[in-house]
């Protein structure tokens, strides 16, 4: 049942990308396929930070992965890869849109507060 | 005079020792204040390790969790986090932090930075720091030395007290011994002068006056050291400074050596002008007394001295063996040098010297080996009355 939701939600967004029908949406295009499933974007965004150790870096590692997915390039246990196939490629101009969307969604510097107690 | 070269000894002593006690105890605070200090950074440095390993916890902790605000304290730390290329995640220095370091000093600040493995939360390192503060270190190390100081200070005046103690008795009873001296040489001097004028007048015998005028001349140069010791050694009973004529006072002294200057048959040429000096009588009676012995003492028989008293100075020139260039310096010296215990010189150029600085008249010493000196004393314009 997961596999065939994750197919058709597959399938739409790749409608959607190639066709330009649809305005840019960071919860339509990012996280309506990864709520359904496993890999969900706070840990992914974590995993990133975790090994490359800036938020430049991250961005920047992350963009060069979506772009050409490839099984070495993932941050995530190739489990998950198998279970789920690589990631469908993105266009440059879609994650120009996301990327920033999505750092600002998470952003650490918003949630570590210093505080005199 | 004796008691106050003493006082002078011990004070110059007590003076040293007090010195010498606060340079030690300076570069012993010194020490002691470099030492607690480092304690103080190390244990502080401690303390940071810990708070620092604690953060990385609480991020670590924070990133497996997903909290959705971390909040840390930074009640007895400032607190930054940097990323891996530096750039602050969350800072509340304004600072660059030095990365070539784990921990530094700077501004009296405490700085101690740690570098984590896994960049929870895309932190690659933490610094943290604390003003240290010295002052504690200070008053401690102050409420400890001050009164050791003093304790110690206490101590050595007490021991110096004691170690003069027979310096001081010494001094004392050769003062007791040269008063006591003093007393008793004046009657025998006395007995001697009267009964060699005695002899004097009943002697009929010429041949024989020779003899008798050497006992009376004698005397008469003890007589003149006895008057020395006494002015050296008693108070005067008042000492008010009167106008004197100084021709008067030189004249008594010719006539008081007259017996001396006859023996030697020195001629004697004076110029006296009638210049009067506010001054004590016995100090001019000495000064001049010494200074006149001198000229006869060491002249040649049949020699001359020449008197001069102008309004500005006094000038007694003999035609005797000289002094030497050592000896002048000496007489020099003691003037500047003020009191002293060894000078070398008699009693007599003590005396002179001595006058010379209570009222603040200079001197010139002329002299040729063999030809004679000149003594030249000029007093400011104050004294003439
Ligand atoms: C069709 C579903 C789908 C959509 C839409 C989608 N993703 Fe993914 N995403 C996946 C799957 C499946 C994986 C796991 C496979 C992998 O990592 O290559 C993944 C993994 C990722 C990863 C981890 C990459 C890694 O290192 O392995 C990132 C980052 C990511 N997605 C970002 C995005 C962003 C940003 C968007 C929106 C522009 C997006 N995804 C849209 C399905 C999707």
């Amino acid at each position: 049942m997961a596999k065939i939701s994750y197919r058709l939600t597959l399938g739409i967004f790749l409608l959607c990308n190639i066709t330009a029908l649809c305005d840019e949406n960071f919860d339509r295009d990012c996280v309506t396929c990864h709520s359904t499933n496993i890999p969900d974007l706070e840990t992914i965004y974590f995993r990133y930070l975790q090994t490359h150790g800036s938020i430049k870096r991250s961005q920047k590692a992350m963009r060069h992965y979506l772009q050409h997915p490839t099984i070495q390039g993932s941050t995530l246990r190739p489990q998950v890869l198998k279970n789920f196939g690589l990631h469908p490629p993105l266009s440059p101009v879609l994650l120009d849109q996301m990327l920033p969307l999505y750092f600002e969604k998470y952003d650490v510097k918003k949630r570590i507060k210093l505080k005199s107690i | 005079m004796h008691e106050s070269l003493l006082k002078t000894a011990l004070l110059q002593f007590r003076f040293l020792y007090l010195s010498s006690l606060f340079v030690l105890f300076m570069v012993l605070a010194f020490f002691a204040y470099t030492i607690e200090k480092e304690r103080l950074i190390a244990d502080e440095t401690g303390k940071m390790t810990l708070r620092l390993s604690q953060l990385e916890d609480q991020l670590k902790n924070s990133q497996m969790y997903y909290s959705e605000e971390i909040i840390i304290n930074t009640k007895e730390y400032k607190i930054s986090m940097y990323d891996i290329d530096h750039a602050p995640v969350i800072a509340q220095h304004s600072r660059v932090p030095h990365w070539d370091k784990i921990t530094w000093m700077d501004d009296s600040t405490l700085y101690a930075r740690h570098n984590l493995s896994l960049y929870f939360l895309g932190v690659a390192s933490i610094v943290v720091s604390k003003k240290i503060q010295t002052f504690p270190i200070i008053t401690r190390l102050a409420a400890l030395f001050i009164p050791l100081f003093f304790a110690m200070a206490f101590v050595g005046f007490i021991l110096s007290k004691i170690a003069f103690k027979p310096a001081r008795n010494a001094f004392v009873s050769i003062d007791t011994f040269i008063k006591h001296a003093t007393h008793d040489l004046n009657t025998p001097i006395a007995a001697i002068l009267s009964n060699a004028r005695i002899l004097e007048e009943k002697i009929t015998e010429p041949s024989l006056h020779r003899f008798v005028r050497r006992i009376t001349i004698g005397a008469k140069t003890l007589t003149g050291l006895y008057e020395d010791l006494v002015y050296l050694n008693f108070e005067p009973h008042s000492r008010i400074p009167k106008p004197e004529l100084i021709k008067e006072l030189i004249q008594e002294q010719l006539i008081l050596l007259e017996t001396l200057i006859d023996y030697k048959k020195l001629s004697v040429t004076t110029n006296l002008s009638e210049t009067k000096l506010t001054i004590f009588t016995d100090d001019f009676r000495r000064l001049l007394n010494n200074l006149l012995s001198n000229a006869i003492k060491y002249n040649t028989p049949q020699g001359s001295i020449t008197l001069i008293l102008t309004s500005e100075f006094f000038s007694i020139k003999d035609s005797g063996i000289g002094l030497s260039k050592v000896e002048i310096q000496k007489i020099h010296e003691r003037y500047w040098r003020g009191e002293s215990f060894e000078t070398g010189l008699g009693i007599g150029m003590e005396i002179v010297v001595r006058v010379c600085k209570t009222y603040n008249l200079t001197f010139d010493i002329h002299s040729t080996k063999n030809q004679g000196s000149e003594f030249i004393i000029r007093w400011p314009k104050s004294l003439i009355a």
